[in-house]
């Protein structure tokens, strides 16, 4: 924005505090809180499943772009991370303490030993040797988990009861969907936050030019295992969220492939914008029931037998059509757009504005 | 990402799984080595084989990242790559 130049400053603290700074905006996040509200009373339950799926996703996705987007420090083992946390909870409630009052602070607990174990490396590497360090710990943590799996008994996983908290019982699509949307709502709030403060600021620095952030006082290694932290503890509850929501833990949900999911996501979305983050988790979440549906409309025979490769074609296409052609992700085609309609018909702002 | 996500049927990970150790063996043998690719596959296979013999099958999968985790920590650049002075935070 500042880019477009003109005079449109903020005067006082409070108004360059503010989240939500224009009428417009206002109105525009009223409209959204209000048709999220409603949205049970009209639309079917599979609607709300997708939605609750793209909230859910964008906790991961906003946990994983403070570290990627925000810091600079590739992870490959975000999958573990969530894995980490839905075990966590498994294993609580195997022992019987089935209260989230329990099992989600142990679980951000073990999430953030787990960010500060698997941080320790990104002290000393960087790029590639850091993605491939934190694929492995990806791979010991499912291990782990997997063993855990084996030990329970020949079982194909763990079931887990609908969590409650006082006479508050979560089942069925309707609870989930607002839980998951008030819970991503308050992720994004505090990333959005998390950006804005010291610590967010700092790991900008860091991403950019480490060696530059250190001569600017800024502790390095502090701020790399606390972007660890933050990004692993909220992951971890994410994580502890899928085991309540699906009822059921199992190794196999977790591949490497969730973890290549959540790096599309905020690639796709457009790296270090909170926006772009949950954009990217709608659009990775939603793709493959879109494909879904062009398929079976092409032609409903071939469908079943086209629907997997095409995913997973289209995916990767719009992985490398998003690097090559627009970097910024969903977040930079937002803000052309936004800025298009705002200046039409001048392409920059003018110098009085009127707000 | 549940029913209609993008993971593939059984079978179609496990290949894909198998593809990421050959990034164990590359870091292994040392990047820029071209070399110390055999002797870094055969220890990684070393490893793996007698990881199922003495060890259980489900440790036998994450032994080449053992090994990938090994190497980082005490000689980053492999075992035949360009030493590398350690940059350290």
């Amino acid at each position: 924005m500042a880019a477009l130049g003109g005079g449109y400053f903020k005067t006082s603290y409070e108004a360059d505090l503010a989240l939500v700074d224009t009428r417009l905006r206002r109105v525009a996040l009223g409209a959204l809180v209000v048709a999220l509200l409603v949205l049970p009373r009209f639309a079917s339950g599979f609607v709300l499943d997708l939605v609750s799926q793209a909230a859910f996703a964008a906790i991961g996705a906003l946990a994983l772009n403070v570290l990627t987007g925000l810091a600079g420090q590739i992870s490959l083992g975000h999958a573990g991370f969530l894995a980490a946390g839905a075990f966590t909870t498994a294993a609580l409630v195997e022992r019987g303490l089935v209260s989230p009052l329990v099992t989600l602070p142990a679980t951000a607990l073990v999430g953030g030993v787990l960010g500060l174990v698997v941080g320790m490396p990104s002290l000393r590497l960087k790029g590639l040797y850091l993605a491939l360090g934190t694929l492995a710990m990806h791979h010991v943590v499912l291990y782990a988990a997997g063993e855990m799996q084996a030990r329970a008994g020949g079982n194909t996983g763990f079931t887990i009861p609908p969590p409650r908290l006082g006479g508050l019982v979560f089942r069925g699509t309707v609870a989930w969907y607002y839980a998951l949307v008030v819970l991503a709502a308050l992720v994004l709030l505090l990333v959005v936050n998390l950006q804005r403060s010291r610590a967010g600021r700092a790991w900008m620095a860091i991403r950019d030019r480490d060696v530059a952030a250190a001569s600017v006082g800024i502790d390095v290694a502090r701020y790399k295992l606390s972007a660890f932290v933050w990004s692993s503890v909220v992951t971890a509850l994410a994580g502890a969220l899928f085991a309540y929501h699906r009822g059921f833990v199992s190794v196999e949900a977790f591949g490497f492939f969730v973890a290549v999911e959540y790096i599309a996501m905020i690639i796709i979305g457009g790296l270090g914008s909170a926006l772009g983050a949950v954009l990217g988790a709608a659009f990775v979440t939603l793709l493959p029931y879109v494909i879904d549906a062009l398929v079976a409309g092409v032609s409903p025979d071939a469908a079943q037998y086209y629907v997997f490769p095409a995913k997973f074609g289209a995916f990767g296409l719009l992985m490398a059509l998003f690097l090559v052609f627009e970097p910024l992700g969903l977040v930079g085609i937002w803000r052309r757009v936004r800025n298009w309609f705002f200046l039409w018909p001048f392409r920059h702002r003018p110098l009085r504005a009127s707000s | 990402m549940g029913a209609g996500g993008l993971r593939g049927r059984a079978g179609g990970d496990d290949l894909f799984e198998q593809r990421l150790r050959a990034f164990a063996v590359a870091l292994v043998g040392g990047l820029d080595s071209l070399g110390g690719v055999v002797p870094a596959a055969l220890l990684v296979a070393a490893v793996e084989v007698a990881s199922v013999r003495w060890g259980n099958p489900l440790l036998s999968d994450v032994s080449p990242f053992l090994c990938l985790l090994v190497m980082l920590l005490v000689r980053p650049w492999g075992l035949f790559g360009t030493k590398e002075e350690l940059e350290r935070v």
